[in-house]
């Protein structure tokens, strides 16, 4: 009796182990597709802006070429409205206004994103200085087929714009390269 | 990875093995031909494939790095989860066969990969970087990795991202309670882990973590409380102090205890493995606070302030410390080598406060040497070198640094170490005494029950 018991948990080790692994992927797969979710519900439900950048063009040991995107509006006037209540470590929302032509402008700083007007984008004080506001989007880099960051690295930044997906509580995405005003590099989710 | 030691450690004792005549000049001949011909070529193809697993996860990320343009996406996204799902199947065929390491170097494999889908994913839909955020994630996935297969190579992944995770998640002074949490069972599940699936490396990235987990908690405690030096001083001398003291003694806390009451639970060697581990790292730690309580602390502060104490990451590292030393020095009355540890540990923990408790630089020495003079004893008693090894260091260290600063006077400096040799010498000859007139060692009794004359 016992030894039939042994001999048929050693026929169904190997079988649980591989259920072991089948459930591994899944989880990791499931764990990669979390940023995938988030990133796919912000380009659906966001709307598209243009920001202004000052790219550089670095490469990245893991990611390959990439665009540094210096936001303008990662610098904020302190003559923002809003922008003498906040402090560095703050979570704040910055509201847009856009421009018939060229990029959106910071026209307010709030706490709360009820505050911040219709369209607003989140982000968090890195620093505050005399005259301006440091600002983190957590949009830092836009990533280009091999070779083409040196192109824009090369071109002048005012033909340079960024689209930017912006969801209703804040949230942002880059999806597009813009210069001179058509798409240098599309970026949707699919 | 430390045969060289052990090889040196049999070779003296064979030595003096032969000396007793307890092994035959012949034996010891032929146990270190056997040594010298154990030449570790046995593990060659593990650390061939080790490094080769390195290599391929390279190459990968290389390709992850090419960035190639003309992949539709999807096909990208299928394609990170064949490799996802071939690298977890390849862990799956080693383990149905029953070969053990190459499947925890599969699964290790499978989690680089892992790791590299979820930065190939960031890249190919630019994703914000948020490498706190990548890193809770891929720490979520290696630790499944390590629980549900027991890969060692997949733990320290982990432990890699949680250490990430820890140092690069948000600002001091945002008091986030639930990170802290997570924080707190992340560092649960990684430490668990190396008890329960003993590796040596797996073991040290543990307790790195514990560290980190720690010094995360002291910041997030130093920013609120905006103090001066002074303060800080204090508080990390007794924080630190005691999280060392406590790794030094919570193992033979443990084992006086089981050794005293009727049940004994049973111990694994992975238990008694981390225990070490945690002594190593508490004698090395306490080695370095006590060398710095002298030679640095009184250069960055004038007087560290007895309020730095009352702060919980001090507080509570130093009762837990001063807890187990007082239930140790009561467990081990009838066992000396115990107690001799609890002795040591506690003199140093002393000597690592007593820049608080003094600015007197001639107490302070004279503690400080006593600490390290235990702890060379220490090592001594219970042969083990690390232990030695640290406590020599440190008194080497402090020693030239009370040449060069000089106590007091020359006069005052050669009268110092005049009486702190001759305490040293009388303490020797006593002992030498001691052990002649008991024919043993003070060490040989080391079960409660076995009274010291």
């Amino acid at each position: 009796m016992s030894t039939a018991t042994a001999s048929s948990s050693a026929q169904q080790r190997p079988r649980s182990n591989w259920l072991l692994w089948v459930l591994l992927a899944l989880i990791q797969l499931g764990l990669i597709s979390i940023p995938l979710v988030d990133r796919l519900t912000v380009q659906h439900s966001g709307t598209a802006v243009p920001l202004a950048v000052v790219p550089v063009d670095p490469r990245d040991l893991l990611r390959g070429d990439y665009v540094v995107i210096n936001l303008a509006i990662g610098a904020l006037s302190r003559t923002v409205p809003g922008a003498d209540k906040v402090k560095s470590g703050d979570s704040i929302f910055v509201g847009l206004k856009s421009e018939e032509a060229g990029a959106a402008v910071p026209v307010l700083i709030a706490k709360e994103r009820a505050e911040a007007g219709d369209l607003a984008i989140a982000g968090t004080v890195r620093a505050v200085f005399e005259d301006e506001i440091r600002v983190d989007y957590g949009i830092d880099a836009f990533f280009l087929p091999e070779g083409e960051g040196l192109e824009i690295e090369s071109m002048d930044r005012s033909r340079i714009l960024l689209e930017v997906v912006v969801t209703e509580d804040g949230r942002s995405l880059p999806v597009n390269l813009l210069v001179d005003g058509k798409a240098f590099r599309s970026d949707a989710i699919f | 990875m430390f045969d060289w030691a052990y090889k040196k450690r049999l070779k003296d004792d064979l030595e003096l093995w032969v000396e007793k005549g307890w092994v035959s000049s012949a034996d010891a001949m032929a146990i270190l031909k056997e040594q010298d011909q154990d030449d570790g070529r046995s593990r060659l193809p593990m650390a061939l494939a080790g490094i080769g697993m390195v290599c391929v996860a390279l190459a990968l990320l290389a390709f992850i790095a090419a960035n190639w343009g003309a992949i539709p996406k999807s096909v990208k996204l299928v394609g990170i989860a064949l490799l996802v799902v071939a690298s977890n199947g390849l862990a799956a065929i080693a383990a149905s066969r029953g070969r053990k390491g190459i499947a925890d170097l599969a699964t290790g494999f499978a989690t680089l990969v892992f790791l590299g889908g979820m930065a190939l994913v960031g890249q190919i839909f630019h994703l914000p970087t948020d490498w706190p955020g990548g890193a809770f994630l891929v720490c979520l996935g290696a630790l499944a990795a390590a629980w549900l297969t027991g890969s060692k190579t997949s733990l320290i992944v982990a432990a890699g991202a949680a250490i990430t995770w820890q140092v690069m998640r948000s600002d001091f002074g945002a008091t986030p309670l639930l990170e802290d949490l997570i924080g707190l069972l992340l560092l649960v599940a990684i430490f668990a882990h190396p008890v329960v699936h003993p590796a040596r490396i797996s073991r040290w990235a543990a307790i790195s973590l514990l560290w980190v987990t720690y010094g995360r908690w002291f910041g997030e405690t130093a920013d609120l409380m905006n103090s001066g030096d002074d303060v800080i001083i204090a508080m990390l001398l007794a924080g630190t102090g005691g999280m060392a003291a406590a790794m030094m003694l919570i193992d033979p806390v443990a084992d006086l205890f089981v050794k005293w009451s009727s049940d004994r639970p049973m111990r694994g060697h992975g238990h008694w493995l981390m225990a070490r581990s945690l002594q190593d790292v508490g004698i090395l730690v306490l080695s370095v606070l006590i060398v710095l309580a002298l030679v640095l602390v009184p250069e960055v502060s004038d007087e560290p302030a007895l309020k730095g104490l009352a702060a919980l990451p001090a507080l509570v590292p130093l009762a837990v410390a001063l807890a187990l030393l007082v239930a140790g020095m009561l467990l081990s009355y009838k066992t000396v080598k115990s107690g001799a540890l609890f002795g040591a540990t506690g003199l140093a923990l002393v000597a690592v406060l007593m820049p608080v408790l003094t600015a007197n630089i001639l107490v302070l020495a004279a503690f400080v040497l006593a600490a390290l003079i235990g702890f060379c004893a220490l090592g001594t008693w219970y042969n083990n070198r690390f232990w030695m090894l640290c406590a020599y260091l440190g008194l080497t260290a402090v020693a030239l640094w009370l040449l060069q600063v000089t106590i007091g006077s020359l006069l005052g400096q050669s009268l110092f170490f005049l009486v702190a040799g001759v305490v040293l010498l009388g303490m020797a000859l006593w002992l030498a005494r001691l052990m002649r007139r008991g024919g043993r060692t003070p060490g040989q009794p080391d079960v409660p029950g076995e009274v010291q004359q």
